[in-house]
């Protein structure tokens, strides 16, 4: 019998075996059109930058604002972040004509779990305010979250770079649309929370600041620029990243071996450079991708198709390999010649927070003798060329003596997401085999989230997933890269997400910042940043999407100041929930399910929290795939 | 149709069995729903009628149809006419620790395949996500159906199909067996020229040498006297060597 239990390494060893030891990863694939699409390439830094309207300092930094202060058109607000929010003054001076309601308390949990705030709504278009902020006095840190109307002006930031390696020199990009952008400055807060300041440098349009980090780690990147909008009115504006530092685990080093295996697919044999584990090394695994080419008939290069797979690296260091399986039915539905095969964007992520650490976009390969298969015998993709079974190289094992194995049915499995301190469905609404995955307090990268997924479908001959929030990504994560029982549901929506943050959340960013205030609460969540969900996302091939149901919800629209979060409501583009921009919950390819206001992210918010519409929870019970 | 018994289920069979050269096949093709999470589960048989010579088993094959959501819930077991001979045909196909297929087998549907042992892929290490039937063609057994080589094909043969796992619940559908057999004279489970029965000496004739050899051992149990393997050289071992007088075809 094969025995492919060690399916997640690669080839060369089994040292570094971790808890996920019995895990396969999926020789994933997808379509020359996934290619052309450009679903599976990486994208442009640039294209996932962070965009913000408001700023966020320190109470000494923005103090001066804040007596002269001209609100915009747009939402004006005023929020004291600190320990002792309650003990903070915080009113409009009282000036003739205008009038302002108190400020009030309200949770922002949807940054930092049980932190509390104090907000004051600013009149729109006053001449000029001046707002008292006054701590009390006992010391505590406090920061200001200050919006200030004029929503037009946006500062805009980017890394220059998706390899932020330990060593390597990475450079932010800041851009201002709607004003001028006088001085700024990015502040660098290390893992160890040491910090830097780097002065914004004009680099042609954009401002650049360059910076090597020294430490390995989640780094906050807090960018504060003073900028004069249409008005001449000076502003500050600020925006709150997290940049993680990896070491450069993998480096590819040298020529890739295409050839067919005893299985009758393709390898792709890529020789690695590796660095020792050591005890700063989280989970050495990684994911690795690849597009396929060829030369059709004509000569013309067109797409085969594109590889890729979770990898384990093992424990050593040094020279190595890893693969890369397809299918030979995709050169011969893309019509090449097998001798014409080229290899071209080969890169390997981190599996958490998928940070590229190595990159070819032309890598140089040798054709071992690949064969095709008969062209008359392919004509459409089945899932096995897709997820990597041919029908010819299953594993089996000898099963035990038979006793009735417990519990295995068709479930529905239910999840909460990212630090949730109570089960967010109303599961009243559920009915049939469901189950319910619980882990409170819980701060795990997709990839992690996704194996504990797979630990608890053991359980399952089979499980549809309806998760909420990060509890989405998870699912789509390990329908891509693991076989598991979410492979086998019969039905017809195989994982359902409500709030999920495809495209990523700003509130990752901020919450590290502000975790600088409140202490690290659940910790910072990498993998919700923009810059992250675009790389994952550059791994969530189409066939995966069309098997995903997403739902976004955003606040009541009325006449009045709405939001669902008075706070993150600022640090967000309207309309959200509170925690995920509607655009950011959509899923390129997926089904869209619909957006419905009224309810928000979770609870302590101004509308509902989504996962209690009973109406969405009944469909999601009723179709969900088991 | 029958009804028989065979401690497991009561089951409604239509049996044939025909002689075809040197094979003998038998079907069953009356249905039955197998019961979900026994253990136990139920059984088809075919019945080999018994002829004039006694045989012997060369081969076997079995070409099996049965529906079921999750194949790989199935253990099958074919059990030859002397109740203790049995090649176990499918055993919870694909079933591994995590990954694929699962820690519960291969969950494709449906089986339409010859079992045999000289087919080119192992039915545990077929199961494909998207197949149906997911085990189709031929497909080699998990045990060799060697195992049946020199058992006599006459009697009852027991299909044992059993669902252990619960949850999903599927149907036999119809088998044949086809065996290869070879006369077995002496029925010693090696197959024989009956055709010369007595011709103890080798001559390819059976002659006064065979009569003085069978005489010399008479009363006892010499095996090559002893053409009818009933453990005794006597008048039936002489009335055979005297029917086969003369030279061997």
């Amino acid at each position: 019998m094969i025995n492919t239990a060690l399916a997640l390494l690669c080839a060369f060893s089994s040292a570094g075996m971790i808890s996920t030891d019995q895990v396969e990863a999926k020789d994933v694939a997808a379509p020359p059109e996934d290619i052309l699409s450009g679903r599976v390439c990486l994208p442009d830094p640039a294209d996932s930058s962070t965009s913000s309207w408001t700023a966020l300092l320190p109470h000494d930094d923005i103090a001066a604002q804040l007596e002269h202060l001209v609100p915009g058109p747009g939402k004006s607000m005023v929020a004291v972040l600190a320990d002792n929010a309650e003990a903070w003054q915080l009113e409009l001076r009282s000036q003739p004509g205008l009038k302002s309601e108190p400020s009030r308390f309200t949770g922002v949990d949807a940054l930092v779990p049980g932190a509390v705030a104090r907000t004051l709504t600013l009149p729109p278009d006053a001449d000029l305010v001046q707002i008292l902020v006054k701590d009390p006095g006992t010391g505590g840190a406090g920061w200001i979250l200050l919006a200030d109307g004029q929503d037009d002006l946006i500062l805009k930031t980017h890394l220059d770079t998706r390899s932020t390696l330990l060593g390597s020199s990475v450079g932010l990009h800041a851009t201002l649309l709607g004003g001028e952008l006088l001085e700024g400055t990015v502040r660098l807060r290390g893992p160890l929370g040491q910090e830097q300041l780097v002065p914004l440098q004009v680099d042609g349009p954009d401002r650049v600041a360059s910076f090597t980090p020294d430490q390995l780690g989640d780094w906050t990147v807090h960018t504060v620029v003073r900028a004069r909008d249409s008005r001449g009115i000076e502003r500050l504006r600020t925006t709150q990243q997290i940049m993680r530092v990896v070491r450069p685990e993998l480096t590819f080093a040298g020529d890739v071996v295409l050839k067919q295996s005893a299985n009758g697919r393709v390898d792709l044999d890529i020789p690695v450079s590796l660095l020792a584990e050591d005890e700063t090394t989280g989970p050495r695994r990684v994911a690795i991708g690849c597009e396929i080419w060829g030369r059709d008939a004509s000569g013309v290069e067109v797409p085969v198709c594109w590889a890729a797979r979770m990898h384990q690296l093992p424990g050593n260091g040094g020279p190595s390999s890893c693969s890369l399986r397809f299918d030979p039915n995709w050169i011969t539905l893309a019509g090449v010649d097998p001798a014409s095969l080229s290899l071209r964007a080969l890169r390997a992520h981190t599996s958490e927070g998928f940070v590229l650490l190595a990159h070819d976009a032309a890598p140089d390969s040798l054709i071992d003798g690949v064969i095709t298969p008969d062209i008359a015998s392919t004509r459409v993709v089945s899932q096995a060329m897709l997820g990597g079974r041919s029908g010819q190289v299953v594993s089996g094992s000898t099963p035990p003596e038979q006793g009735l194995l417990s519990p295995g049915g068709h479930v529905l499995l239910i999840s909460h997401g990212y630090c949730t301190d109570l089960f967010p469905w109303r599961t009243d609404d559920f009915s049939g085999d469901v189950e319910l995955f619980e882990d409170y307090g819980a701060n795990v990268s997709h990839d992690t989230f996704a194996l504990q997924f797979e630990a608890r479908g053991r359980s399952y001959k089979s499980m549809g997933i309806a998760g909420h929030s990060q509890g989405g990504n998870a699912a789509a994560h390990l329908y891509t890269f693991y076989w598991s029982a979410l492979d086998w549901p019969t039905g017809e929506r195989r994982i359902q997400g409500v709030g999920v943050p495809w495209q990523g959340t700003a509130l990752a960013g901020n919450a590290a910042v502000l975790g600088e205030v409140f202490g690290i609460g659940c910790g910072t969540n990498y993998d919700m940043t923009y810059e992250a969900s675009a790389a994952w996302l550059s791994f969530i091939p189409s066939w995966v999407r069309e098997d995903v149901w997403f739902w976004t919800t955003s606040f009541t629209d009325g006449w009045f100041y709405d939001y669902c979060q008075i706070v993150t409501d600022v640090l967000l583009s309207d309309p959200d929930d509170g925690t995920v921009e509607r655009y950011a919950g959509q899923l390129d390819g997926a089904n869209n399910g619909g957006h419905k206001t009224g309810w928000c992210h979770t609870r302590l918010m101004r509308d509902p929290p989504q996962c209690k519409d009973p109406d969405r929870n009944v469909e999601l019970s009723a179709e969900a795939a088991r | 149709m029958t009804l028989k018994t065979y401690g497991f289920c009561v089951l409604p069979l239509v049996l044939s069995a025909t002689s075809v050269g040197e094979g003998l096949d038998a079907c069953s093709t009356s249905g039955f729903v197998i019961p979900d999470g026994s253990s136990s589960g139920s059984t088809a048989v075919f019945e080999i009628p018994g002829g004039s010579d006694t045989q012997v088993v060369l081969g076997a094959r079995l070409e099996l149809e049965i529906e079921h959501p999750w194949v790989g819930d199935l253990v099958v077991r074919l059990i030859a006419p002397d109740g203790t001979t049995s090649v176990d045909l499918l055993d919870r196909v694909g079933m591994v620790p995590a990954g694929f297929p699962g820690p519960f087998g291969c969950g494709g549907d449906n089986i339409l395949a010859s079992l045999e042992d000289d087919a080119l892929e192992a039915a545990d290490e077929t199961c494909t996500i998207d197949g149906s039937p997911v085990l189709a063609g031929s497909l080699r057994p998990q045990q060799s159906l060697s195992g049946f080589i020199g058992v006599n094909p006459s009697g009852i043969w027991q299909l044992q199909i059993s669902d252990r796992q619960s949850g999903d619940q599927g149907s036999f559908i119809s088998a044949c067996l086809r065996l290869e057999v070879a006369p077995d004279c002496n029925g010693d489970g090696v197959p024989d020229d009956c055709s010369c029965q007595g011709d103890l000496d080798g001559d390819g004739e059976v002659g006064g040498s065979d009569l003085a050899r069978l005489l010399s051992v008479w009363g006892t149990n010499d095996v090559e006297g002893d053409l009818d393997g009933d453990g005794f050289v006597g008048g039936a071992d002489l009335s055979s060597l005297l029917g086969n007088w003369g030279l061997c075809n």
